[in-house]
């Protein structure tokens, strides 16, 4: 449990650096859309695991179907049953995640979160800072069976903001003044929208873009 | 004057200003919704472009409903009609505004995010909000205007008025001044001894028709002196002064009363109250005062039937009473003539309250 800890702790540091993060969920019930496609074991370019899974299905396996859920535990169920469930590893320590798919002017993204958060091995008064945010990627499905998880940078967004362009409600927090959307997920999709259809410079940042390999893909 | 066209007059005061009502109107408007827009911080570029194209674009429908639905509908009582296509010309511009805007906006400026603003119900909302504000906006501003033509018009009418009443006036003193003069002319000729002292009583009672009386109320005994220093005046033109019958009872002689009133009745009766001089006919006179109620009556024989009532200059005196007594005692007087075939009789009833 303690290399657990360590490892959200590592994935939270890795993950907050550059990428944007978001109180609310950036996408919108109605663009929801499951692809099987991403199920599977992947290999990152930075030799970290990514066994992707279907939540539903590991919800399935993992629940008697004569057991009466709670009311709780339905609304879960509901809530997530089109979403995958993610396990990451790097260097033997794991951190899981739910992950959303959704549809943005026909490209592929996934909301993700931390799930599941563990506590108990962190220091407590550390971790009652740490709050479960949501950042998004925009998932690019190569012809070689590859894919490509690209995050929505600080920087893009940061620039957006700074240069005047973009008006959407957020918070600069922290000592490093990190960027977090407290926009409303319609308005976080409406950006998205518009970020897909625009043509601008450095909309990607090469430190947020993870390729993945299926791993039992032969060279 | 009297002939004055207050329509045509006010017609060349109109005072709307369409320039200055639209200035302020969507300068104010720029302002709440750019605040409303930039969420109540520093507004940012992407703030003013949106807010400028919303107003462009909102300009539509309320130019429709400000320069065709209130003036067509409204102003004509078709209250029904102007609320249904009040709503019509709400809802397509909402729904034209929610179905193109933002795409033609990320058209025209594609490196900037127009996506924290109007959702789509806010949309509606925002629309019904602005299109019924800027009506009240422009019933105000009309409302403002018609006030103001109100006032004019009020102060034209009272100026006009107050011209009437003194064409009046003007119409009165040279009246008693010609008939005054043709006496002293009369005497003049006979070179009387008394001539002196009949000017200097014409003088007394041209002091006050010309001075004291150019005022809007006199005091009853003003008036009453008026009467008495008028009919000394008349011996002098072989009416003896027991020829008239004065009865006067007045409670309150500081009464209020509107300035020559009485004596054009006065000289209308020693006209045709008289046939000739030294005769011993009466002009009977009765003056009464109890609060704030006056009471006059004038009673003369009608002994020289060759003259009318409506001859040039009698006519001109009793038009010009009635005349005075409608503009200065509107609702609150009464005016009767009894008329026989020997006898004329004058009754004036007038009401201080």
């Amino acid at each position: 449990m303690k290399t657990r800890g360590i490892v959200i702790l590592l994935c939270l540091f890795l993950f907050s650096s550059c990428i944007v993060k978001s109180i609310q969920p950036f996408y919108i019930k109605e663009a929801i859309k499951y692809n099987p496609i991403l199920k599977g074991d992947w290999t990152d370019h930075k030799k970290g695991k990514w066994k992707i899974v279907s939540f539903k299905e590991e919800w399935e396996k993992e629940t008697d179907p004569n057991t009466k859920l709670s009311k709780e535990d339905r609304n879960a169920y509901e809530r997530y049953k089109n979403a995958y469930y993610i396990q990451y590893t790097k260097k033997e320590s794991e951190a899981a995640f739910i992950a959303m798919p959704f549809i943005v002017n026909e490209h592929f993204f996934i909301d993700l979160t931390p799930f599941e958060y563990d506590s108990n091995d962190l220091n407590k008064l550390v971790a009652q800072h740490l709050l479960k945010t949501h950042s998004t990627a925009h998932v690019e499905i190569n012809d070689d069976d590859t894919i490509k998880l690209k995050w929505l940078s600080e920087k893009a967004v940061g620039s957006l903001i700074k240069n005047k362009k973009l008006r959407l409600k957020h918070e600069s927090t922290g000592i490093d003044e990190d960027l977090v959307l407290t926009a409303t997920s319609e308005e976080l999709h409406a950006f998205l929208k518009k970020f897909m259809s625009s043509d601008f410079e450095d909309k990607w940042d090469n430190d947020d873009i993870y390729s993945l390999t299926r791993s039992n893909a032969k060279p | 004057m009297q002939n004055l066209n207050f329509k045509v007059l006010m017609k060349h005061n109109n005072y709307h200003r369409p320039l200055i009502f639209n200035s302020v109107l969507w300068l104010l408007s720029f302002v709440i919704l750019l605040f409303i827009f930039s969420k109540g911080k520093t507004p940012i570029t992407a703030d003013y472009i949106y807010t400028t194209s919303f107003i462009i674009v909102i300009a539509i429908p309320v130019s429709i409903n400000f320069y065709i639905l209130i003036p067509k509908l409204l102003k004509r009582e078709k209250y029904v009609s102007y609320l249904f296509l009040f709503l019509v010309v709400l809802f397509t511009a909402s729904t034209l505004k929610r179905t193109f805007f933002k795409d033609i906006l990320d058209n025209i400026f594609p490196n900037y995010f127009f996506v924290s603003y109007l959702s789509n119900f806010n949309i509606y909302l925002t629309y019904t909000i602005f299109l019924l504000a800027t009506t009240l906006f422009k019933l105000a501003e009309d409302w403002f205007y018609f006030n103001t033509h109100q006032n004019k018009l009020l102060k034209l009418k009272n100026q006009h008025i107050q011209t009437q009443l003194a064409s009046l006036r003007s119409q009165i003193n040279p009246h008693f001044l010609f008939n005054s003069l043709n006496v002293i002319y009369a005497m003049a000729l006979e070179k009387k001894d008394t001539i002196t002292s009949a000017i200097l009583e014409l003088s007394d009672v041209l002091r006050y028709v010309i001075y004291d009386s150019d005022t809007e109320r006199v005091k009853l005994k003003d008036e009453l002196n008026l009467i008495k220093n008028y009919i000394a005046f008349q011996k002098y033109r072989g009416h003896s002064e027991n020829s008239v019958s004065l009865k006067i009872n007045i409670e309150n002689e500081n009464y209020q009363i509107y300035p020559m009133l009485l004596l054009p009745l006065l000289e209308n009766s020693y006209k045709y109250g008289f046939s000739g001089s030294n005769t011993s006919e009466e002009i009977l006179i009765e003056l009464k005062q109890s609060g704030s109620k006056f009471n006059f009556r004038i009673h003369n024989l009608k002994l020289n039937p060759n003259q009318n009532l409506d001859s040039k200059y009698s006519g001109v005196g009793l038009e010009n009473l009635k005349s005075n007594l409608s503009l200065v005692y509107p609702k609150s007087h009464s005016f009767k003539i009894h008329e026989t075939k020997t006898s004329f009789t004058v009754t004036i009833a007038l009401n201080n309250e």
